[in-house]
């Protein structure tokens, strides 16, 4: 048991970093995009997370507690992202809020148990299995770690399930997608790594790096 | 309601583009009269392609007082954000909705003249499914 404790201000810095995050990676994610999907992961996400950062002042003023911010995020991620990953990542911040209602601070366990029940929501929506060449790919492993006992220290082991989830999404390269437009492509989507799977793991260290900060302070 | 044959069914069309669900909506309208409920919400909330469960869920919220309330979508996502959407709702508004499979413009086309002859929703689906 970690007694690492994060507060709502940590969540609120988290989502500020998401704004600069996406449009730093956004020609990356849009060529994986552009070689397998429709090209727009990497705008879409920057449309979704620019409302966010514009909302993000007014959601902290006026949230009771920490599961209304993340719903709150959800709920815009849906509205504007428009691909896939809109419901997709919308369902899995509302859910990652369902259990910490009147909570303004969360330990680190808590915290483990929010990212899992956003993976399962994910799951749930998309209906993707393992090898699908989804983000599924990249979050099933990395819950793997978050179930774990070990490594105890928080950082280790959130840097574990960063880890795993990269190596999940690399793991999509030689995969035949089974969900998506590159459902279509048959054998032309092996080679090519999962775009959504990639932004997936890059999200969540974004988590990381304030984890990090807040671990050490 | 003005009409006394108004039709207790609703019809939400969901699609990437706005312009498809607009000119579906037109065409259903124009083939039926005022008295089919149709909604469009198609693209993003700021019009881009893609689909926006929130628009999705307020449209179908408009239709809240028809007995049931069918989505037709066109692919991919945009029945990932027509599930979220549904999720979204109040669980009485919730029961009313279905998601028909089928192809979004003959599909809506059927199911909205069916809805002008009966309110059977059963027989209106499986009309839709022989598509």
């Amino acid at each position: 048991m970690s007694t690492l404790v994060l507060d709502r201000e940590y969540f609120i810095n988290v989502f500020r970093d998401m704004l600069p995050f996406v449009d730093k990676e956004s020609e990356h994610l849009q060529q994986l995009d552009s070689a397998i999907g429709d090209g727009d992961h990497g705008i879409n996400l920057t449309i979704g997370f620019r409302e966010v950062a514009k909302q993000l002042d007014t959601i902290n003023e006026n949230a009771a507690d920490i599961s209304t911010i993340f719903k709150k995020v959800g709920m815009l991620l849906l509205g504007k992202v428009g691909g896939s990953s809109g419901p997709l990542y919308g369902s899995f911040f509302m859910k990652a809020g369902k259990d910490v209602t009147g909570k303004n601070e969360v330990t680190f366990d808590e915290f483990c148990g929010m990212l899992l029940n956003g993976i399962e929501s994910i799951q749930l929506r998309g209906k993707a299995e393992l090898g699908d060449k989804t983000m599924i790919d990249a979050f099933l492993p990395g819950a793997e770690v978050l179930k774990q006992d070990s490594p105890e220290d928080p950082v280790e082991k959130f840097t574990a399930f960063v880890e795993a989830m990269k190596e999940g999404a690399e793991s999509t390269i030689p995969l035949i997608a089974k969900k998506g437009r590159a459902m279509r492509l048959g054998e032309r989507a092996i080679g090519h790594k999962d775009p959504g799977a990639e932004s997936a793991w890059m999200m969540m260290e974004v988590f990381l790096k304030r984890l990090k900060e807040a671990a050490s302070a | 309601m003005a009409n006394n044959a108004q039709s207790s069914v609703g019809i939400v069309l969901v699609s990437h583009s706005q312009k498809v669900t607009e000119g579906l909506k037109d065409l259903i309208l124009e083939m039926n009269g005022d008295n089919v409920n149709v909604h469009s919400a198609g693209g993003t909330d700021d019009g881009r392609l893609g689909t926006s469960a929130t628009i999705i869920m307020s449209k179908i919220e408009e239709l809240q007082d028809c007995e049931n309330i069918l989505v037709f979508y066109d692919m991919g996502s945009a029945l990932l954000s027509a599930e979220t959407a549904i999720d979204l709702l109040d669980e009485d508004l919730q029961a009313k909705c279905k998601i028909v499979e089928g192809p979004i413009v003959e599909g809506a086309f059927v199911a909205s003249v069916q809805s002008t002859i009966t309110n059977d929703i059963d027989a209106i689906i499986e009309e839709v499914s022989k598509l």
